[in-house]
């Protein structure tokens, strides 16, 4: 019990889930529908149920390729922590790179990688192993930083004597493994890899944009290309259901919710002690540099565009478009901040949005453009493109904040019932205080993400009149100076919102 | 006065009736096993967590929000819950700021007020440091601050002293009963020591074994 009355709660709730069910569900059942009445065998050929399977074990391949690629990492890089002693609290520089790459916009790593592949003139800088990387990039040093960081909570709360005692008895490095760093690992895979393997499975830009062609496509880039090109009912609808039912099943069978929470926090237990293995920190320093490398090419190249008398003619040519993605970012922030604001309130887990994580850009894009709506001028677009974009990071940024809202000890809600608080002054003193800063951060990241936005912004949108339409047409028409330049602001922008972040964090803390 | 009479849930043990009147000047100890259901009945009792059927009153008013802001009550709970976000000092003024009568005062004399409570209960030191900052005796004692700081006619602690080690166990104890001596509303409080019934008590109440199912605390032992 709270002194917000269970009837507040439940009417929140029901709002959220009718917003929810208004702008995404409907029109899907719509459509549905509307699909389902159009089936005919004409469309329906053999050859297409074989691109549709391809395509499916292609989504389920990488993303498995790509879980067990940083979970090789984040054991190895638990095992240095282990044995060389590098203490993670001291290294605020790496913390801030692993969130940094982890908010970036999928996009825009993809399009930054795809930039590398170019300035070193690979032949084939897209494929299998361009999509993985781009995964590896954005999510390995983050899910083994959580590592690391929960072995050294572990180590400080629970077995600070527990290492001495297995080295007393003689034990050999492979045994140490066996019985203490395996185990811890194994619980922490299980907390993050459905939910990264969920993430990569439905990861759209990057399969979009370092595919080597149609025979590496997923579901949803299939489906992206159907609603664009094909434009055949009787296909669309089989890749929705075929999405649909792949997506719930995942999302039943394996999604927990996946806390970004602890990234941010400071261990206040840990010790401060400095760091013990000077080769150690070499070695993090190099790793982290290697995971900036797109960043930092696309930085070298942008200092000789500097010194180049175009860039005027590059910083007019980007002001349209990078301040229509900053606009995007802008009013996804609020809208995030605004609902989020609403999940404190609301009273439990809906599953109506709680498995509305299964629905990815693609089928809102399509439930979207199936009910008619079209951008009839910039800002229209604008809105369109940030509330479509939030709408898809919704489900994510519901679930990290009603995982918050449900640790809040229960004496709490007692202790102001107590006090006869009033639910305005329990949620003006309370709630919204405890929330503030995760409300702050994860609307942050939803602007970070709706900065990179592209599948959206690719129909609503003229060529080039955002970001990464402007980085992605330059990269297409081999202008590397133009293109770097833009993916160089881009990462500059996304750098300001995770320092904001994280100052926020450490200011809150002092 | 304190009157009560009503069906309660204890989570396992099944649905306990209890019933009793306590007067102003009623210094009353429940004394019972762990898990017995004290906290659930303490809570139920005002108002707190909802009960199967019956009532309890103060001053033949039921335990409600309006009732409750008026500053009636004082609860200390078991696990003394100090909100994270605000320091000590806060969390002892925020029930000045929401109380309706000390809602007036300025917020410098709430602190103020804070501030003297601490310094008698010799914790001044404590006052800007974080929830997270505390140790369990720590927390427990300004928990219990928390529930004093606005002289609640009707005072309920549940286990006020379980954290603390046995010097200040004794200290914190002789403190209250000083503060306590000025109290003329009911106080109701579990222990499971017989010396902070001796201290505190003038009557004593021990739960009934598992079978009963009745609470009669007409029937509390006047010491």
């Amino acid at each position: 019990m709270e002194p917000l009355s269970s009837q507040t709660r439940k009417t929140t709730d029901a709002f959220l889930s009718i917003f929810y069910f208004t702008v995404i569900w409907l029109p899907l059942i719509y459509t549905f529908i509307y699909l389902s009445l159009q089936i005919s065998s004409e469309t329906l050929t053999p050859s297409f149920f074989y691109l549709l399977a391809r395509s499916s074990l292609f989504g389920i391949f990488q993303a498995s390729l790509s879980i067990l690629l940083i979970g090789a990492f984040s054991f190895a890089f638990g095992y240095l922590n282990i044995f060389y002693k590098f203490n993670l609290s001291s290294q605020k520089a790496i913390s801030f790179i692993a969130l940094f790459l982890f908010s970036l916009s999928p996009t825009i790593a993809a399009l930054s990688l795809l930039n590398l592949g170019n300035f070193f003139k690979l032949s084939s800088a897209q494929g299998l192993s361009w999509i993985v990387a781009c995964h590896f990039m954005m999510n390995a040093l983050f899910v083994s930083f959580l590592f690391a960081k929960r072995l050294e909570r572990f180590q400080s709360s629970h077995s600070h004597e527990l290492i001495p005692l297995l080295k007393s008895l003689g034990t050999s490095k492979r045994k140490f493994i066996h019985v203490y760093l395996w185990p811890i690992f194994k619980n922490d895979f299980f907390s993050w890899a459905p939910q990264i393997f969920l993430w990569c499975f439905s990861s759209f830009a990057p399969v979009l944009l370092l595919s080597e062609g149609p025979h590496q496509s997923t579901p949803e880039i299939l489906f992206y290309y159907s609603i664009l090109n094909d434009r055949s009912g009787a296909r669309i609808f089989c890749i929705l259901l075929l999405n649909l039912f792949l997506g719930f099943f995942l999302n039943r069978s394996f999604a927990k919710p996946f806390s970004i929470q602890e990234s941010f926090q400071n261990n206040n237990s840990l010790n401060s002690q400095q760091l013990q293995n000077s080769k150690a920190s070499y070695f993090l320093i190099l790793m982290s540099l290697f995971f900036f490398l797109p960043f930092l090419l696309a930085l070298l190249q942008t200092t000789s565009v500097i010194s180049n008398p175009k860039i005027l003619f590059f910083f007019q040519e980007l002001l349209t478009p990078l301040s229509t993605s900053f606009s995007i970012s802008f009013c996804c922030f609020l809208l995030s901040f605004f609902v989020g604001f609403l999940c404190v309130i609301a009273k439990q887990d809906s599953p109506l949005i709680q498995y509305s994580n299964i629905l990815s850009p693609p089928f809102i894009l399509f439930a979207w453009l199936e009910l008619g709506i079209r951008s009839e001028n910039h800002l229209t677009s604008i809105f369109l493109v940030s509330t479509t974009s939030f709408l898809s990071i919704f489900p994510w940024l519901y679930r990290q904040i009603k995982t918050q809202r449900d640790q809040l000890p229960t004496e709490w809600g007692l202790y102001c019932l107590s006090l006869g608080m009033t639910p305005f002054t329990y949620f003006r003193k309370i709630l919204f205080p405890q929330h503030k800063n995760t409300l702050f951060k994860l609307a942050g990241v939803s602007s970070l993400w709706a900065f990179g936005e592209y599948a959206f912004s690719k129909v609503f949108f003229e060529k080039s009149e955002t970001l990464p339409l402007y980085i992605d047409e330059n990269l297409r028409r081999y202008n590397f100076d133009a293109s770097s330049f833009g993916i160089s602001l881009a990462y500059l922008g996304s750098f300001l919102i995770v320092f904001l972040i994280l100052k926020s964090e450490r200011s809150s803390l002092c | 006065m304190l009157k009560f009479d009503f069906h309660f849930d204890v989570p396992h043990k099944g649905t306990l009736q209890a019933h009793g009147q306590l007067e102003f000047g009623t210094k009353l100890a429940i004394l019972g096993p762990s898990g017995c259901g004290k906290s659930t009945f303490l809570k139920a009792l005002a108002g707190l967590s909802p009960k199967r059927s019956g009532e309890s009153t103060w001053l033949d008013q039921n335990f409600n929000q309006e009732l409750l802001n008026e500053g009636v009550l004082g609860f200390c709970f078991q696990s003394s819950p100090l909100f994270s976000h605000i320091t000590v000092l806060e969390n002892l003024t925020l029930p000045l700021e929401s109380l309706k009568k000390y809602r007036p005062l300025s917020s410098e004399l709430k602190k103020q007020r804070a501030q003297e409570l601490l310094l008698r209960a010799g914790l001044s030191d404590l006052a800007n440091r974080f929830p997270h900052d505390l140790s369990g005796g720590e927390k427990k004692r300004v928990s219990l601050l928390r529930s004093l700081i606005f002289k609640a006619p009707l005072l309920i602690l549940d286990e006020p002293f379980s954290d603390l080690d046995e010097e200040n166990r004794r200290l914190f104890k002789k403190w209250l009963c000083e503060i306590l001596l000025d109290h003329k509303g009911v106080l109701i409080f579990v222990t499971h020591h017989e010396s902070d019934i001796q201290d505190l008590a003038n009557l004593r109440f021990d739960w009934p074994s598992n079978k009963e199912t009745v609470l009669d605390f007409s029937k509390a032992k006047k010491l």
